[in-house]
């Protein structure tokens, strides 16, 4: 009996796939009525709460959904958005902005100064994403007018008009009429339990509304007709974005060939492109990014906390075949600002290999001719880098001295950044913006209230560099302070903290009919589907 | 001892199993290197904006507090908070464990429909050319990692055929039925959108059957060699005295008897099926669960890492229990066997 039955299940199941297979004959080809935009993402969305994301996926969802004050341009340069104007008071402690009317919330409300201060308000109590930003900076918001709004700051921050495009508005209202019960009085739970589940809504007043979100698969945004900006391109604006959770690459390029992708992000390896730029129809775009890469050199720890050693490094890297060989579209670094940075100084000294030089500053340590062995950490996964390192192994040899490469986890990286101790001689990692200006660098490396994370492993912990970036960021005249940013990076290159290696590239993979990618120097602010438009 | 209650012994095992499994996974998932505050936080949160966090998920409390916070919440269904989307891990796992049922059951009936008849071709034609076939198949089927089976497939079937999709579980212009099970083969068969139940189909099959290649392979072997087996027993020999067709002695007399070995490396198959699930759901971008552990790993997001942990090992242990009581039931002397106390 069984096997009959069993037979008969077999048969069944056979024929069952069968349909299946039957069934599949048609192309999975994209809608034609629509202009549909495909994208990859090498992670996934964990949240599009203006409050609470911070990473590149997170930070471009934020972006189309919602808008900021200010927007970067592609020089870096802040330009109005929400804000139409802005004055600064003479003592540098109040922002006023008059707000755009006739703004729409996508649920057809108008964005009023209210909102302005809600968010604010709301990213702070929250103590998440970005406010790390204006934690401790802004005291106060007033609204002035029903479109006229005013921060007061607790202390003058020169670079706080450069922090705005991270604070994305949000409607009050809708953000009220979902509030739970929470830590936050009046306030609930400021809305954070209705964003982190809701699939299809937003409060945003974006280009973009949250159309569906499948976890783990994909996220889509919808385009708002009544946008407040227009619409330009007519009907060849993207009506439709799908980005995509696609980690594996040789399934993205499967998909860029059939067409089913629009757009590889920035995050696969160069040979990955160069396959891509070889597919028909497909463009691959390179910018300078804000990201520069560096051997964090830990100043404190021996052997390179004499600065002779740290010396002795930089002048035996060989930069020059990194770049052409390793890293081709990278650009040389000079100091710790990339060049597509404002405040980023041109004239600082630039290390190139000179072996000769190497060894001069060699016999000059205090521990020559018995160098102790220098411990070299890398994150696991990037094989360029472990490349880089190995060469730097080779280059150190012939002037007798040791390096130990060790690669490890991210995870692991942070904590052993955490204590001076437990740093090693050198850390392999990159930084880059999280606003178009200089301060975004100088604070979070050198700064010694910065000391103990991942960025800040050269534990430099400088006077001078000190005062000379509070200076900077108290400075509201932007000559004088452009002046000390430069004095501040000659400072730190002098003090050798760092092998300053190459800013690192920014490439893309698209469709030759989609249009308008526009480079900002600001983490995600290039993947604004609102520049973009088909070309068919 | 009554079936029922090896039945029921065996679900008490299980039980203090999972209770191991959740102190050990505990343990394990905050010893990985990195602060999970941190992580979720991103590079440049202040000290200030990672201790709220901490105190937020209960990092700084003792962690036998943690854990007892912990194992009473579940009976709640409060699997904890996710570091990285901020959503109790019990909604995430309600999200992405169904589309990785939906994938290893398919990718069972694989098994089942293409690896015991090919088992039973394999002994039927013993040493000649179909059982030399089946053997290098099911070799090629363990010993190809079943993420390498998924970028072939897709290459073949996808990019040169053009006749399945890539990735996903639905088209782009496809609307989703409505979610009812989360099984989505299953929800647009209850909502009767055939469109949508075609649509599916095309976009499991070749996730499910490269998760299913090492299953095939396995019990393909395992039926051929039972088959075999069985063939030199006396009765076999006894029904082709009787003259009754190779076909009727193959189905009806060997195949049950021989079933029992495969039937119960099927709990151990769903194992290796759900493991495969990890690389091949990156491959087709399946919006899974273990896609998810994954990333909850890499995260340290220790609440959804135990979440993860525990509930594939509760579909362990019901799978096995399955498994053993189904044995039973295909062979009655493992009933008589404990019925009589042995």
């Amino acid at each position: 009996m069984f096997s009959r039955q069993f037979g008969k299940l077999a048969v069944l199941g056979v024929v069952a796939l069968g349909v299946a297979i039957t069934i599949v004959g048609t192309d999975i080809g994209v809608g034609v009525a629509k202009n549909i935009f495909t994208m990859s993402n090498t992670q996934e969305f964990g949240t599009i709460d203006p409050a609470r994301g911070t990473d590149y996926t997170e930070s471009y969802g934020m972006l189309n959904v919602y808008d900021p004050l200010v927007f970067p341009s592609p020089t870096g340069k802040i330009e109005p958005k929400l804000a139409e104007s802005w004055t600064i008071s003479a003592d540098g402690l109040s922002y006023t902005f008059e707000l755009r009317q006739g703004v729409k919330f996508h649920d057809a409300t108008e964005l009023t100064a209210e909102d302005v201060k809600f968010s604010m308000e709301r990213i702070l109590a929250l103590k998440d994403g970005y406010s790390w930003l204006w934690s401790g900076i802004v005291k106060e918001v007033t609204v002035d007018g029903p479109f006229k709004v005013t921060f007061h700051l607790s202390k003058v921050y020169a670079p706080f008009l450069s922090t705005l495009p991270w604070l994305f508005i949000v409607n009050k209202d809708v953000i009220l009429a979902h509030k739970q019960p929470g830590d936050f009085g009046e306030f609930g739970d400021y809305g954070s339990n209705w964003l982190a589940t809701t699939t299809n809504e937003d409060a945003g007043s974006g280009p973009y509304t949250l159309m569906a979100w499948d976890r783990g698969r994909e996220i889509v945004f919808e385009r708002f007709p009544n946008y407040w900006g227009g619409w330009p391109h007519g009907d060849k604006h993207i009506d439709e974005a799908h980005s995509i959770f696609l980690q594996e690459t040789a399934t993205v390029k499967t998909m860029l060939r059939r067409g089913e992708l629009t757009m590889v992000e920035h995050w696969r390896t160069y040979p990955d492109y160069q396959d891509m730029a070889k597919i028909p129809g497909v463009e691959v775009l390179t910018f300078l990014s804000p990201e520069e890469m560096s051997f964090k050199i830990n100043t404190k720890r021996p052997p390179t906390d004499d600065i002779h050693i740290r010396r002795m490094l930089a002048w035996a890297f060989d930069y020059e075949t990194v770049i052409q060989t390793l890293e081709p579209g990278s650009g040389p670094a000079r100091g710790p600002i990339p060049a597509s940075i404002p405040g980023h100084n041109p004239r600082v000294f630039q290390y190139h290999m000179d072996l000769d030089k190497a060894r001069q500053e060699l016999e000059q340590s205090k521990y020559y001719p018995d160098v102790p062995t220098i411990t070299l950490v890398l994150p696991t996964g990037l094989e360029n880098r472990r490349k880089m390192a190995v060469r730097f192994k080779e280059k150190l040899e012939p002037l007798g001295v040791k390096l130990d490469i060790h690669v490890e986890p991210w995870g692991r990286m942070t904590d052993l950044a955490t204590t001076v101790e437990t740093t090693p001689n050198i850390m392999v990692t990159s930084v880059s913006s999280n606003y178009p200006d200089a301060d975004t660098y100088l604070n979070c490396m050198y700064h010694s209230r910065g000391s103990g994370t991942w960025m800040s492993t050269e534990w430099l912990q400088d006077p001078l560099v000190d005062q000379l970036i509070d200076q900077e960021r108290t400075t509201l005249d932007p000559e004088e302070r452009a002046h000390i940013m430069n004095v501040a990076q000659a400072v730190i290159v002098e003090r050798c903290p760092d092998i300053f290696v190459y800013v690192m590239p920014l490439r893309v993979a698209i469709q030759d009919y989609l249009k308008g990618f526009t480079y900002r120097p600001v983490m995600s602010f290039y993947y604004y589907f609102y520049d973009w438009w088909f070309e068919k | 001892m009554r079936f029922s209650h090896f039945v029921l012994r065996r679900w008490l095992y299980s039980v203090l199993v999972l209770f191991g499994l959740s102190i050990l996974i505990f343990i394990i998932a905050r010893m990985l290197p990195g602060n999970p505050a941190r992580l979720a936080l991103g590079p440049f949160a202040l000290q200030e904006q990672v201790e709220h966090l901490q105190h937020l998920m209960g990092m700084d409390k003792p962690l036998p507090l943690q854990y007892w916070t912990y194992i009473t919440g579940i009976f709640r269904g409060d699997f904890g908070l996710s570091f990285q989307t901020r959503r109790n891990v019990a909604l995430d796992i309600a999200h992405y464990l169904p589309a990785t049922v939906e994938l290893v059951l398919i990718a069972i009936v694989w098994v089942l429909v293409l690896g015991v008849p090919l088992g039973v071709l394999a002994a039927r034609y013993k040493d000649s050319w179909p059982d030399n076939l089946v053997r290098v198949m099911a070799f090629i089927g363990v010993a190809v990692p079943p993420f390498v089976v998924g970028l072939v497939l897709q290459l073949i079937f996808s990019y040169l055929l053009g006749i399945l999709p890539t990735t996903g579980r639905l088209s782009l212009t496809t609307p989703a039925p409505p979610l009812r099970t989360g099984l989505l083969l299953l929800d647009s068969l209850i909502e009767g959108d055939f469109s949508a139940l075609g649509d599916a189909l095309k976009h499991i099959i070749l996730p499910s059957f490269a998760i299913a290649m090492t299953g095939i392979g396995q019990i393909a072997r395992l039926t051929r060699a039972s088959m075999s087996d069985v063939a030199n027993q006396d009765y076999i020999e006894a029904s082709r005295g009787f003259g009754i067709p190779n076909r009727v002695i193959a189905f009806k007399y060997m195949l049950k008897p021989a079933s029992i070995p495969p039937l119960t490396i099927l709990g151990l198959t769903f194992a290796s099926e759900l493991s495969n699930a990890f690389l091949v759901e990156t491959v087709f971008a399946w919006p899974g669960i273990a896609k998810y552990g994954i990333r909850a790993i890499l995260r340290k997001d220790f609440n959804a890492v135990m979440g993860v942990v525990l509930i594939i090992g509760l579909a362990f242990v019901i799978v096995n229990l399955i498994v053993d009581i189904l044995a039973g039931y295909v062979d009655p002397r493992i009933r008589i066997k404990h019925e009589e106390g042995e």
